[in-house]
This record gives structure tokens, sequence and C-alpha cells, in this order.
């Protein structure tokens, strides 16, 4: 394997949105992703998941520390962070192939080559045959697709996932699940992912971070052993199993914590 | 299917009128029948009045309209997307937007004369409106997940505005523009009716001045049908060019 660039290290970060009204979304958050690595974040909803990812996206500033991305801080977007949306946020006046193409446009990538890049990445994703059309006549797992490739054509370091595939259907689902993972096998990006699914979480991350109730701060870390390429046969091992068990059990005491707070 | 029965309500009611006037139940000077105004129709396009109001009209209409859009486009983007200038022109325009545009015709006459400028200015100025409030609209309201899309992938603000927020408010800009050519027209007409020496409007006040209401009503009905064709060209024209604004606008309906 080549030597992996894209180590993601998050330090200390805290975020407060206010003055009024104050609320304090992340809290000290710390963790590293070596390249190539998939780090998953699940919690409670409104415990800063999406949060963090807008501001490892360089969307969001953070209020104290900061964010790392081989070395170098990272001050905005930027072409090297990859993100896709859970409402896949495909642009609906571009066709799927112009969509994949806009990052190769925008950065002045020459025509010929940004079209063989499109081919490319459009069979990878099994939709040369929908190029042509517009976005919003295909089904929401196609859309996903599409926004995969769509990040994929800049060919980022980091992939940074929002709750992908969270408006998908169970099946469509475990396909997107496992074309992530093909992908990941063969092009080893970095991958931060906030989901609320917690087996989506232990199926796909290297590593699970549990974050509290707001303000988000890790409260478990996860080391998910199991050897890549992984499929179905894991989630219903033992060991997966006892991981779901406890993970669901901290995230249901952070939900209720924030009910009776 | 429908649209066959609404053209046949059409011959229906043109029918009717000129059998009620037949009966001579109504003064045919007052409500001329269908077939004297056919025949006045006839006789302005031999001497060629016709035509050359027809073509006066329009081509006022495009010069106003012209102008209407590019003002109302590019200030509805610039109020629409700057907080700075939002707030340096908004309440300005917000002030001359609810003075009905025909108001100004006496003032634009003095202004620009009874020559074609004035007429340019009102059409404009009726069309201006309407496209500048949905531009505005349409722009400071585009989903910010494609902006966020747009500049991870590598986009600079230039291209964001020229390609996410330009198309995103497209819907709403065709929307004011569609508003703008109506309106233009109610323009056009005040405006050649206080003073010009040919176009459609003009023709309805000269015919008028000599009790021709058969004239009155080809002018009238011509203005119908040019309105109708000028609005049904821009909304087929523009799913033409934008074949997936037929799905956001279904979509924007649906929601």
């Amino acid at each position: 394997m080549i030597a992996a660039k894209g180590a993601l290290s998050v330090s200390n970060l805290g975020v407060v949105f206010g003055p009024a009204p104050r609320v304090e979304a992340l809290a000290d958050l710390s963790f590293e992703i070596e390249g190539g690595g998939i780090v998953c974040v699940i919690g409670t909803s409104g415990c800063g998941k999406s949060t963090l990812l807008r501001v490892v996206a360089g969307f969001l500033k953070p209020t104290s520390g900061a964010v790392w991305l081989d070395g170098a801080p990272i001050r905005g977007p930027g072409a090297d962070r990859g993100i896709v949306f859970q409402h896949h946020a495909l642009f609906p006046w571009l066709t799927v192939e112009r969509n994949v193409e806009y990052g190769l446009k925008v950065r002045g990538v020459a025509k010929a080559e940004r079209q063989a890049r499109v081919d490319e990445l459009l069979s990878l994703v099994g939709l040369s045959t929908v190029a042509k059309r517009y976005p919003g006549v295909l089904s929401g797992g196609m859309q996903q697709q599409v926004g995969l490739a769509r990040v994929l054509a800049n060919d980022p370091a980091v992939l940074l996932m929002d709750e992908p595939f969270g408006a998908l259907d169970a099946e469509t689902r475990l396909n997107m699940q496992e074309l992530l993972l093909r992908m990941h096998e063969e092009q080893r990006k970095t991958v931060l992912f906030v989901t609320h699914d917690v087996e989506e979480a232990i199926l796909l991350g290297d590593v699970v971070l549990v974050l509290s109730a707001a303000p988000g701060r890790i409260i478990k870390r996860f080391s998910i052993e199991r050897e890549r390429p992984r499929d179905w046969e894991f989630a219903v091992s033992k060991e997966f199993l006892e991981i779901r068990k406890e993970a669901l059990g901290l995230i249901r005491t952070e939900g209720r914590r924030l009910l009776l707070a | 299917m429908i649209r066959a029965i609404g053209l046949l309500t059409i011959a229906a009611l043109i029918g009717l009128w000129e059998f009620v006037a037949t009966t001579g139940a109504v003064d045919e000077k007052l409500i001329p029948a269908p077939s004297l105004i056919l025949d006045a129709a006839v006789e302005m396009a031999a001497s060629g009045e016709l035509v050359w109001d027809l073509v006066a009209s329009m081509e006022r209409w495009t010069f106003g309209f012209a102008y209407g859009v590019v003002l109302g486009v590019s200030l509805g983007v610039a109020t629409g997307r700057s907080v700075v200038l939002r707030q340096l022109f908004e309440p300005t325009i917000q002030l001359l937007r609810p003075v009905p545009a025909i108001a100004f015709v006496p003032v634009a006459i003095i202004w620009f004369g009874i020559g074609e400028e004035s007429k340019h200015f009102l059409v404009a100025w009726g069309a201006f409106f309407p496209i500048w409030v949905n531009t505005h609209v349409g722009t400071a309201r585009v989903d910010p997940d494609y902006l966020w899309a747009a500049r991870s992938l590598g986009a600079t603000e230039w291209q964001i505005l020229r390609s996410v927020v330009l198309p995103a408010s497209l819907p709403f800009i065709f929307a004011g523009v569609r508003v703008g050519i109506a309106v233009g027209f109610i323009c056009l007409v005040a405006a050649e009716m206080a003073g010009a020496f040919n176009g459609l409007g003009y023709r309805i006040t000269a015919s008028h001045m000599v009790f021709r209401l058969d004239r009155m009503f080809v002018a009238l009905i011509l203005l119908g049908v040019i309105g109708t064709l000028t609005d049904r060209a821009f909304y087929w024209g523009s799913l033409r060019l934008f074949p997936w604004l037929e799905m956001e606008m279904k979509g924007s309906l649906q929601r």
C-alpha cells in the first residue's frame, strides 16, 4: 500500500453557537484518523455529529481547537475533502454526468480528461446507463451513488459522509455500504462517517466513536478488529453483537439524559 | 383534449356573439358583430396599418422588456446575494414598487418626449419589478447544501454565482419574467394611448376618436393574441432550453 495521505487530526475541538441562545455543540473533542482509515461517529440526535463534519469540511469555524489534514490546519472548504450529503445535494439542472464532472470542471481540468474520468466513475458505481438523465428522475439510492461519484471524481484525500444512507430503504442501504467498502478497498481514502445507525457504524468502521449528548464529547471509542473485506456475516457475529449492545446502551443513556435535562 | 374543448368554447362564444348581433338586439355600433370586426381587420391589413401597428408595438415591447430583464435579474442577484447591496438598495426599490407603473406615463412623456424612449422606459419600468422581486427571493433562498457542495468541490465564489446560484434560482426568475411579460404589455398600451402615432394602443385611442369600435376590437383582440403567444413562447422555449425545469416546477408545486 502507498504511504497513506489523508491523515486527519482533530484536537481539542469546541464549537459554541450563539451568543443568544448560546448552544455548546462540541466540547473538547480529540481523535485521529490515520490515512486510509474509516472512523464512524455515532450519537443521539443533536449530539453535534453533523457539526463535527461541517467543521472538518471547513464550512464552520470552530470556537476552539483545530482540525489538521496531513499536518496542515483546515481553514476552509477544499477539494481535498469531499462531502456526501444526507440529501444528495446533486444539482438538478445538470445531468448525471455533468454533476459528476462539476468538480473537475471548476478546477480547470481539460475536457477530454474530464469525460474519461466521468465515464470511469459512472461505470464504477454502475450508472453509465443514466449518464444523460437528470438527478430528479433517479431513485434515492442512485442519487446517493451519483453523489459519491461526484465526490470521487475530485480524488479527495478524505471522504466526509453525513448520514448518507439514512434516508434509503434497508436493501439499498446495504448495497450502498457494500459499494462504499468496495471503493475503499480500491482507493483507501480516509473516511469520516457520521451516522445514527449503530450497525452501519460497526460494519464500516475501523473505529467507532460514541458521542455524548450535547455538548458532544467522546464517551467511548471502539476499535473494530474484524478484518476486511467484511460482509453481512460479520453483522451477525458474537463480536459484532457485543459491541452493538454496548454502543446502543450508551446512546440510549445519553438520549435519556438529554430528555431529563 | 381539454385544450381542444377550451378552443371550442371560444368558437362557441364567437358564434353566440355573432347570433346575438344579427338579431338586432344590440346596437352594432356599440358591440360590433365578429363578422364586422373581421371586415375591419381585413381592411386594416390591406392598408398596412395592422402590420405597422403590430411591428411598432412589438419593437417597443421587446426593447423595454429586454432592459427590464437585464436590470431586474442583475439587481435581483445583487440584492439577493449581497447583504450590503441588499441594505443599500432594497428600501428604495420597495418604496417605488407599489406605485403603479402606468402612473409614470405623464412623467415619462415629460422626461423622454412622445418618442420611442418613453415607451421603452415605461415597459422596462413595469417589467423590472416582478423580475427583480422574484430574482431577489430566488437567489436569496438557494439551498445551502448546493453552495456547500460546490465549495467543497473546489468552485470559487464567482463560479458558484454562475453555475449554482443562477440555475438554482431559475424557476423563481422565470416566474418573475412571465409576470414581467404581462406587466410590460400593460405599460406598453398605456404609453401608446397617452402619446404615439402608431402601435396597437394608439390604434385603440385613434379609433375611439372616430367611434370605430370594430377597429378598436381588432386591436384589442390582437393584443390578447400577442400577449398569449409571447407568454406561451417563453414558457415552451424555457422548457426546451432547460428540460429539468419542468421537474423542478412540478416538484415545487407538490411541495
